[in-house]
């Protein structure tokens, strides 16, 4: 009874909305005609331009041709108040009528298009041209070409592992910050929180979109009311491309691409190194001439062994080429058309053994099946291999065996062959074993592996391999009732299958212990599998109704959208295979343990849109969303309906375009000018699977004989999502004859709710739950601006740049508690007032130069047992904050902030003709990153080479350096989180110059050939010591502005051609 | 069109409105939902209560620790965790790993989910198949209430399952129960369940599934010995030991002894006292024996050396231990050279050896402490070494024979029995030993409560607990019923006069018996507690390094300071 009553609100509820509507704009003059009379010319030439399509803007109904002098006569209703110009070769130019009177200069099509063919009073941001590229993945052309739009940053130099990207600040704390991705209205699980197995590797979902099948990237800054409790971070919009004439198209794209070595650290030779371990060494070890490698004499048996001087960068680093082919076909009639793109990448990493292969094909179809009924039909598949290895330095440098040949090839004594050598002190060809020339200290930790031998013996499909396959099949069926009235479905299923093997080979590496295992078993080895799954349904059913009433423009949809996800994972892992010809998995590994995932979850949205124009001079658009999933909890706030709570977001957002006003029409130097403004609530449901629910886990117990079932999880049944309040507020215009063009965008934000693992009652008898709790805001803004510097006939010019800025600021937490989070040595603390991801840690004054200066500040820290100990010369000078005379936890303040001021882009066009050169520069300027490779690379705590700044540290009193006295495992602390190793992650790469030249043929078998040759990251100017600036280790929004030492993008030149058949 | 609009619309509506929350409900093959752990099935019985026990894992370390760390029988050295020192100091945060409660209710609520949940009425073959894990887990969690009320004084009190974080903070925020309290509403839980059999799931994990259960009768003695009930809590002791299908013996084998009444060093002992055998021990919590598995216990890793702490033992014996041991006479019961009878001899202190071989022979037989030929500031190993054997890996007892004994005799005296009491420590108790060491009026009096079966129990396979560490204890003349100098008025007065000197001599003997178990700290604490003198408890405390700390002491004469404090 109770549903019934529901529904029947429901539907009436729609129904009187479109009643409402109806009579708002009933009323309208159709009679009511004008004449608009103008001229088209060429914005260069100042020629007349002939043929072109003069319409009502936004009244397609309404159109009129220019003659041979470019003139037109438009009759259209009273209420017009601007055109739209199009022609073939062009820009489209929207323009204000005047007095009756629109005049046009159209601009070259190689300039940016500055207007769009229809608007609403959505604001968002778009990228388009993504031809002439060898990128594998979307994501950094996205970043060159929205960068002040949107704050991306790179995730690795590995191919197509993509960036990290925050839309407007940076809306969570412990929840996914980054945007909803939705590639043709389905969305896309970005699976940003999957484990992998290997270090420093992250499985990018859009690489497995090929970028030639892309045909827009747009940027969502409010508008979200569609995406219910996922729209809180944004929303990016892919589309694919989609077959738009008759004619049959083939493309045809082959391009190569060479890349250099990154810039690395510049580390110490052989004998500079040998000094270096010598004095860690010196009050360890009882006799130092009795080490081998510390023998001088040439004679000596183990000379050879440990005289080399090799850069192991070069064992493990290489140029790189990769090459792309791709295919795509268009065409078909007016029953079916389709889009059939094959491409196929293969791709390799400067980083050995790293490298990505890729297969993928793309039916995008449109199909009328009878009057009335069209059906879209799309099918994908891609299918992506990498072999990988561990990248990135390592989170316990001592405890841990360092996997990473990267991080190997620096820290590697160069006084060490990768070659091992035989009975007679000569060179073989054999890889060498791990370091020895530690033999007999510190109980076997801290040797390091031969990177050559992980590279060579780690290489095959069952050892170090991933591959995933994405299969993405959507139907959509969309019925015409009547001309305004139409019901469609999109149903969508998505399967993504992901698997990965990693092995780490006994050969050349030390054996080991893992914290936590019996520290009597030696390990030698590692296996490790991983096989997931995912399937994804979306079926959104849709009933869209639009309708003009003279100058009132309506539309209005609204429909239901269910979302099911299941995603299956299983891990295992063991140690000690025996030997390396048996990498697998088996029964007779030692520790052998298993984990996984096992998630559901079940998302119901009721949503409704309405979007309403009047006279395309004022825009209304209106939104709402009742989001339903099996992730929030019984007792969340919201509204509960049919048993289950529904969260409900709003959005409203209106557009003004003021040049189309009577009174700024004509007006000299403003050809168009808009005001925006939103406000959207949104949601992120990022919430842990089983997070609101009760469960029991089974435990192994009494050596795996055995399993016992607690109590896993005491639900918070008011567990719900993280809500965002965003008003946005925008001004947009093209100005001076439409040669500049500004946008601007300002927003502010507040996030409450905030997920947070709550410390539980502890009656409960467990630790923490999630919970909601703490607030944050963001404001900021972002603008474009370009501006046509030259505009002659054949020769074109246009220079452009984007600035975006956020301040993000936490203003409240659970209890009013700050915290810290330990994340690779360093912390970063979370406080009301602060921005989130701040570094916490001691500020330094230098190193303590003389005996005298030491004493004078008298800095001690505590040791373990209360003793104090005393700063001497050599030490880092810490700064005392409290004044104890104790360097201690208490003395850590706030030594830096991962979130930059501004970043943004800067291009600019030439056009010769046919020849076209772009060139994009990124920047981001105030952003601190913690440099963790360095503060393992120049601690001087521990015996791993270390970079050249080491030659000048502290020896003898009265030098002055910034480097300290080194000491084993660092007994002062001077390598600690501190300022030394935060530094100004500032910088203004070129990231790309491009160069492309058209050649027109006319031939039956060839249309056309562009070929186009760009260089990528040829030279960045920052202060930054690590090899990038551009960096981040992680998805958590606390984790950035960390760089722990992944490849970073080496200089890279491509070549390529595409063929028009 | 609209109407069709309408129909649509309405049957999508219609569709997904009415089975709303059935289509947000989720399944995992990961865990198991509430909604389906219904407990109605022997496997998930049985899983529940290897549950209960793995979160008792958690807490296993900690009734050793707690217990000794606070006492006065070992001292923390250098190397010990600041946690540990901390707790020697009674210096207790909240972040210290031995502090948190949250660990007890941990077990103690997935008892209460089990209690609540699991089907005691279903029967099979005739038998009610829970009924065993149903009295089990009522122990568990007594045993548990009782760890947790002893250690923070009064505690929030459920007995039923918190599944909500709102069902938690309500018991958080609910009345709090001292220790009276809380023993006199698990004595009220238990007494129904006393008689039911251990349940046992045969041999899991190498282990016998049977040891893992705290016999209930023994949990019942504990509460009533500390709620002051000593009538009661004497016959609950008295019928475990006495239970007919499973007499409790101690063993007299199992003795620390010289075997030269001449030579006193080490070589001359006759061998380890072993309290860790299966012989010895009643119940143990299982640990893993590999910290991959699971939980392990780090007891050893504490008490003694090993590879895993570089030989730094983290707690070595104090002095108040070494004095302790000394201060019993070790009496030996030798036959004459002409065979005609038996000399009786003292052994001299100045003639042994070693100090800790001096007086009770326990604390040396499974103490050693030894040192590496010379100090090498190179290595990173401890130079001085130290064994403790009462420590295994893989297990922690929670309940010993002679404990249960010298409860027993604990109760026996304060209910007004010390003759029976003394017979214990000195004799063991026998029929034929109550008629030669137990007056008359006695015997009448405690009756049942001091029967033994004449032919399961005799002189020959019983012995007086002093006689495993100090010799011959029946011969010793040294070790005996205290009597007053003069006579007093009425044999009430020289009862009472014994009472206390007996408990005394009880609590010195767990001491000896059971030290270094986690035992030490609750002793003092009981009779501090029943005597209303804190300093029965704060002086040996604050003097076990042999000197005073007056410091210490005030601190330990306020009975809150006890306690932990809960969060």
């Amino acid at each position: 009874m109770k549903m019934q009553s529901i529904i029947r609100v429901l539907t009436n509820r729609t129904t009187i909305i479109g009643y409402c509507l109806l009579a708002a704009v009933a009323v309208s003059a159709q009679g009511d005609m004008k004449t608009v009379k103008g001229r088209v010319v060429d914005a260069a030439t100042k020629r007349p331009l002939t043929g072109v399509i003069v319409a009502a803007y936004g009244d397609a109904r309404y159109s009129a041709m220019t003659d041979e002098e470019g003139c037109y006569v438009l009759k259209t209703p009273k209420y017009t108040s601007s055109v739209m110009m199009r022609v073939d070769g062009y820009n489209i130019l929207t323009k204000a009528i005047a007095d009756s009177i629109a005049n046009g200069a159209l601009y070259h099509e190689s300039f940016r298009e500055n207007y769009r063919r229809s608007s609403d009073a959505i604001l968002s941001a778009e990228a388009n041209s993504f031809s002439n590229t060898s990128e594998v993945s979307i994501d950094p052309l996205v970043q060159q070409q929205l960068s002040g739009d949107m704050r991306s940053v790179t995730r690795s130099g590995i191919n197509g592992l993509g960036n990290v990207m925050f839309i407007e600040g940076i809306n969570s704390l412990n929840a996914n910050a980054q945007p909803l991705v939705v590639v043709d209205d389905v969305i896309l699980d970005m699976q940003l929180n999957r484990n992998l197995l290997h270090e420093g590797y992250f499985n990018n979902m859009l690489a497995n979109l090929n970028v030639n099948d892309i045909e827009t990237v747009t940027v969502l800054k409010n508008g979200t009311a569609l995406y219910g409790a996922k729209g809180a971070n944004g929303v990016v919009l892919i589309k694919t491309k989609r077959n738009k004439s008759m004619a049959t198209k083939i493309d045809v794209t082959i391009n190569g691409r060479y890349e250099l070595v990154p810039r690395l650290p510049e580390m110490l030779n052989a004998e500079d190194y040998r000094l270096y371990s010598t004095e860690l060494l010196a009050n360890k070890v009882q006799d130092l001439s009795q080490m081998k490698y510390l023998n001088s004499d040439p004679n000596y048996f183990y000379y050879n062994q440990y005289h080399n001087n090799t850069d192991w960068t070069k064992e493990v680093y290489k140029n790189a080429f990769s090459q792309n082919y791709g295919i795509n076909v268009q065409g078909g009639d007016n029953v079916a058309s389709y889009n059939l793109s094959v491409g196929y990448s293969l791709a390799s990493s400067t980083l050995k053994e790293n490298d990505f292969s890729r297969f993928n094909m793309r039916l995008n179809s449109d199909i009328e099946v009878i009057r009335n009924l069209n059906v879209r039909f799309d099918a994908s598949y891609s299918d992506i291999d990498r072999n990988l290895r561990d990248d990135g330095a390592p989170l316990e440098a001592l405890d841990n065996v360092i996997t990473s040949p990267s991080f190997l090839a620096l820290a590697k004594s160069p006084f060490l062959s990768p070659y091992a050598f035989d009975n007679q002190g000569r060179i073989s060809s054999f890889y060498a074993e791990a370091d020895d020339y530690l033999e007999g200290l510190f109980d076997g930790r801290g040797y390091l592996a031969n990177p050559s031998a992980i590279l060579e013996f780690g290489d095959g499909r069952n050892r170090n391999s991933m591959g995933n396959r994405l299969i993405m099949f959507s139907i959509t069926p969309r019925y015409k009732i009547n001309k305004q009235l139409s019901v469609s479905e999109h149903f969508s299923l998505g399967l993504v299958n992901t698997n990965e093997n990693y092995y780490l080979p006994i050969q050349g590496v030390p054996s080991f212990y893992v914290k936590g295992l019996d520290p009597d078993v030696t390990l030698q080895n590692v296996v490790q599998s991983l096989a997931a799954r995912q399937t994804a349904i979306q079926s959104d059913t849709r009933i869209t109704w639009e309708n003009r009433y003279g100058a009132h423009n309506v539309g209005v949809n609204g429909g239901f959208r269910y979302m099911s996800s299941e995603y299956n994972q299983t891990t295992q892992k063991g140690y000690n295979s025996g030997n390396d010809k048996t990498p697998n998995m088996s029964k007779s590994l030692l520790y052998k343990s298993t984990g996984g995932a096992n998630d559901q979850t079940r998302e119901l949205v009721w949503y409704a849109l309405a979007n309403y124009n009047y006279a395309e001079r004022y825009y209304l658009n209106a939104g709402l969303s009742a989001h339903a999933s099996s992730r929030f909890g019984s007792d969340a706030s919201g509204l509960k309906l049919g048993g289950v709570v529904w969260g409900i977001f709003p959005s409203i957002e209106g557009a003004w375009v003021l040049t189309n006003e009577k009174w700024l029409a004509g007006v000299k130097g403003i050809d168009y000018l808009r005001l925006n403004l939103g406000f959207d609530v949104t949601g992120n449901d990022d919430i842990d699977y089983t997070a609101s629910r009760s469960y029991f886990v089974a435990q192994n117990m009494l050596d795996n004989s055995a399993s016992g079932l607690i109590i896993g999880n005491i639900g918070n049944t008011e567990l719900q999502w993280e809500t965002t309040k965003r008003f946005t507020a925008g001004l947009e215009g093209n100005f001076l004859n439409n040669i500049l063009n500004v946008r601007f965008n300002f927003f502010k934000s507040w996030t409450s709710n905030l997920l947070a693992l709550r410390q539980l009652s502890w009656t409960s008898g467990l630790k923490e739950n999630w919970s909601n709790g703490g607030k944050l805001e963001n404001a900021g803004f972002d603008v474009n601006a370009s501006v046509k510097v030259l505009n002659m006939k054949d020769f074109h010019w246009e220079i452009g740049a984007s600035m975006g800025h956020y301040k993000n600021k936490v203003t409240a937490l659970p209890d009013s508690k700050s915290f810290i989070t330990d994340i690779y040595g360093g912390s970063v603390l979370t406080e009301v007032g602060g921005p989130v991801g701040q570094f916490y840690g001691w500020r330094t004054h230098g190193v303590y130069s003389t005996v005298a200066e030491a004493k004078a500040d008298n800095l001690c820290i505590l040791k373990a047992n209360g003793d104090k100990q005393y700063f001497q010369a050599g030490d880092m000078r810490f700064e005392d904050i409290d004044g104890n005379g104790i360097i201690d936890d208490a003395d850590r303040t706030v030594i830096g902030d991962p979130n930059p001021d501004v970043y943004g882009h800067i291009f600019t066009n030439f056009n010769w003709k046919n020849l076209t050169l772009s060139a994009v520069f990124n920047y981001s300027i105030g952003n601190d990153i913690y440099n963790y490779e360095r503060s393992l690379l120049e601690g001087g705590n521990l015996l791993i080479n270390q970079t050249t700044a080491m030659n000048n540290r502290w020896h003898a009193e009265g030098q002055t350096t910034d480097i300290p006295r080194v000491a084993y495992k660092d007994p002062m602390g001077n390598s600690r989180f501190s300022d030394r190793w935060i530094e100004d992650g500032s910088y203004l790469r070129l990231s790309n110059v491009t160069v492309s030249y058209y050649l027109p043929i006319q031939s039956t078998y060839l249309q056309g050939l562009t070929i186009w040759g760009s260089a990528n990251n040829l030279f960045t100017i920052t202060r930054y010591l690590g090899s990038d600036p551009d960096c981040s280790m992680g998805n958590g929004v606390l984790s950035q502005g960390i760089d722990r030492g992944l490849l970073s993008q080496g200089r890279s030149f491509s070549l390529g051609v595409n063929v028009n058949l | 069109m609209k109407k069709l609009n309408i129909i649509i619309f309405s049957f999508f509506g219609l569709l997904i409105l009415s089975s709303c929350s059935n289509m947000l409900e989720p399944d995992s093959d990961l865990v198991e939902y509430e909604k389906d752990n219904t407990l109605d099935h022997a496997t998930d019985s049985v899983y529940s209560v290897l549950g209960i026990i793995r979160q008792m894992q958690n807490i296993a370390d900690r009734s050793v620790l707690l217990g000794e760390a606070r006492a006065d029988l070992v001292v923390t050295t250098d190397a010990a965790s600041s946690d540990l020192k901390r707790l020697a100091s009674f210096d207790f945060s909240q972040e210290n790993v031995y502090n948190q409660a949250s660990d007890y209710y941990a077990v103690i609520n997935n008892c209460n989910y089990y209690l609540a949940h699991v089907d005691t009425a279903m029967v099979r073959r005739g038998r009610k198949i829970f009924e065993r894990e149903f009295a089990a887990v009522k122990v568990f969690r007594a045993w548990t209430y009782l760890q947790l009320v002893l250690n923070y004084g009064s505690v929030p009190f459920v007995l039923e399952p918190m599944m909500t974080e709102i069902a938690a903070r309500e018991a958080l925020e609910g009345p709090r129960l001292s220790i009276a309290e809380v023993c006199d509403r698990l004595i009220n839980d238990l007494t129904p369940i006393a008689n039911t059999d251990l349940p046992s799931f045969g041999s899991v994990g190498g282990y016998v599934s049977k040891q893992f259960f705290y016999p209930a009768r023994v949990m019942l003695g504990d509460l009533c010995l500390w709620a002051g009930r000593y009538l009661e809590a004497a016959q609950w002791y008295h019928d475990y030991l006495s239970d007919r299908t499973d007499y409790i013996h101690l063993s007299t084998r199992n003795r620390a002894t010289w075997r030269s009444s001449t030579r006193f060093d080490l070589t001359t002992i006759s061998k380890n006292y072993d309290v860790t055998s299966s012989e010895e021990v009643l119940s143990f919590i299982p640990m893993e024996s590999d910290i991959f598995n699971g939980v392990i216990s780090d007891l050893r890793n504490v008490f003694t050396s090993t590879t895993d702490n570089y030989y730094y033992f983290q707690m070595t014996p104090s002095e108040g231990m070494y004095k302790l041991s000394e201060a019993s006479e070790y009496c030996i019961q030798q036959e004459n050279k002409n065979k005609t009878g038996y000399d009786t001899i003292y052994v001299k202190k100045g003639d042994v050896a070693e100090r800790r071989l001096k007086g009770d022979l326990r604390f040396a037989s499974n103490f050693s402490q030894s040192s590496a030929g010379s100090e090498n500031e190179f290595s990173e190993y401890s130079y001085t070494y130290q064994y403790l054997y009462k420590f295994w890996s893989d297990r922690v007892p929670t309940c010993r024979k002679t404990v249960v004994y010298l409860r027993y005799a604990e109760a026996l005296n304060r209910a007004g029995f010390p003759q029976s009491a003394m017979c214990i420590l000195k004799y063991g108790l026998c029929s034929d030993n109550v008629k030669d060491y137990v007056d008359s009026v006695e015997q009448v009096k405690a009756g049942n409560l001091i029967d033994f079966d004449a032919v399961e129990f005799t002189k020959e396979n019983t012995i007086g607990i002093h006689s495993f560490g100090s010799g011959d204890a029946n011969a010793n003349i040294y070790y005996a019923l205290p009597q007053p100098t003069a006579a007093l008025a009425t044999r009430q007065d020289t009862v009472d006069y014994q009472i206390p000197l007996v408990e005394n001599m009880i609590i010195d003997e767990m001491a000896l018996e059971t030290s270094f178990e986690g035992y030490r700290f609750y002793d003092l604490m009981r009779v501090a507690l029943r005597r209303n003198d804190p300093a029965y408890l704060a002086k040996p405390i604050s003097e076990r390094t042999g000197k005073a700390d007056d410091k210490l002491r005030s601190l330990l004469m306020n009975t809150q300071n006890w306690y932990m404090p809960l969060p």
